[in-house]
């Protein structure tokens, strides 16, 4: 179980550095990053995550306001360019101040800081790495490892989970709750008819997407395209 | 003596480059020698050293005048990264109006009136881009700059205009008489017009 984090700085630069530092740490966990200061509170409020790297100099928000916004444990890191700041800050209790450019071995003795503290998602509460599926109508239940699961189609009043090595299950349900059950940051519906695990993705073009493996094709529907943009943003190397 | 006009000649860079416009432009060169093409990266480490070394230079006021040209070279420059640390958003708008003229103007003018507009505008997701406007008429040069502000909230911005007293100290011993700084300061906007009769 791994402590969640949240980016939030209107640099996009400074916001990739920090992305892949955070990424390149086990433990820490990327759940969101947003140039954006207004979708950062809103991220925060929706993801409660346990660190927040905060920018501090924003414009509409400014990192202190959004820390004087965040009522949960989240802890939070300022991250400035602005030295002077760092005294500012600590009106607000912080768990560490970083200057930017960030060096990655001073970022490591705040990921040190970070693991001292107490997780607000315990481990046991998020054992999501499987679920049961009812099969057919003697009350029969399939276990789906969730790291093999590829894609989930729908079919009528049924829905077929696809998993690696060909497995095929079929299970009375809709996409919705099948969307609910599903927890974990990996699956997305793409379609109306399909939700796709974001790790089992080998190629995107022209509005769809090809799966590893057997090389299953899925179109992306125009409803989902915008998230599905928003989702991926974070991973993708645009060219110049 | 010595140390004194050091000290000086330090906050007088200061005042024009502010130390955030460089480590907000060091953080993005990082960025993009990681995740970006080389000859970008190049274009952008050229840009930022050749805008410090002209603040470098210049940086003692001593130098005397430059040519409008001169300083609209390295004012392009700045604009090109702050244009490349804030990608798919417009942050400004640069014109140039009238037939190009050799006047004579102090170093890093211009370029300190861009930055504070920078530093305390809202250019961002929410804002508005800068405009720039320089216009050459005969005998006049006039230099607008126009940005919506940002809700001012921590004390670093109430001390806006810090690059500004110093620009018109200089302008005071170079232009006396001869030009005017007319701003209109609002709730929403600075408007910062310069008008120098060379």
């Amino acid at each position: 179980m791994n402590y969640k984090c949240v980016l939030i700085d209107d640099e996009q630069a400074s916001l990739n550095i920090m992305s892949s530092m955070v990424q390149s740490v086990p433990g820490l966990e990327l759940a969101g990053a947003t140039i954006d200061p207004l979708k950062g509170v809103q991220m925060i409020r929706d993801l409660k995550p346990d660190v927040v790297f905060l920018d501090i100099d924003m414009p509409m928000l400014s990192g202190l306001d959004i820390a004087r916004l965040i009522q949960s444990d989240t802890r939070i890191v300022f991250c400035t360019a602005y030295p002077q700041f760092a005294l500012d800050g600590h009106e607000v209790e912080a768990l560490d101040f970083l200057l930017k450019p960030v060096p990655f071995n001073r970022f490591m003795r705040t990921v040190e800081r970070i693991f001292k503290q107490k997780r607000i998602h315990p481990a046991g509460d998020d054992v999501n790495d499987y679920i049961y599926v009812r099969t057919d109508h003697n009350s029969k239940y399939e276990k789906v490892e969730l790291d093999e699961l590829e894609y989930i189609e729908a079919k009528g009043n049924y829905v077929a989970l696809h998993s690696t090595s060909n497995r095929k299950i079929m299970t009375h349900t809709s996409m919705e709750s099948m969307e609910k059950q599903l927890l974990s940051d990996n699956f997305m519906r793409v379609h109306r008819s399909f939700i796709v695990a974001l790790s089992k993705i080998k190629l995107i073009e022209y509005g769809r997407i090809i799966l590893k493996g057997a090389g299953r094709e899925i179109a992306i529907g125009e409803n989902y395209r915008e998230e599905f943009k928003e989702r991926i943003k974070l991973k993708l190397i645009s060219p110049k | 003596m010595k140390v004194e006009k050091h000290i000086i000649q330090q906050k007088y860079l200061q005042a024009s480059i502010n130390p955030h416009f460089l480590f907000n432009s060091l953080t993005m060169l990082i960025d993009q020698a990681r995740n970006s093409s080389r000859e970008a990266l190049a274009e952008n480490m050229t840009h930022l050293s050749e805008i410090m070394q002209y603040a470098v230079d210049y940086g003692d006021g001593s130098e005397g005048l430059v040519t409008v040209t001169k300083e609209l070279y390295h004012l392009e420059a700045l604009l090109k990264i702050f244009a490349c640390r804030f990608p798919g958003i417009t942050v400004y708008n640069y014109h140039i109006r009238g037939e190009r003229q050799a006047y004579l103007i102090p170093p890093l003018s211009l370029i300190t009136i861009v930055e504070n507009a920078f530093k305390f505008g809202d250019l961002g997701l929410y804002g508005r881009p800068l405009d720039i406007a320089v216009t050459f008429q005969e005998n006049l040069l006039l230099f607008r700059c126009v940005n919506m502000k940002r809700t001012i909230n921590n004390k670093e911005r109430m001390s806006a205009g810090m690059g500004l007293n110093n620009l018109q100290s200089r302008l005071d011993h170079y232009f006396h008489g001869r030009y005017r700084m007319d701003i209109i300061d609002t709730n929403e906007v600075y408007d910062i017009l310069l008008t120098i009769q060379p």
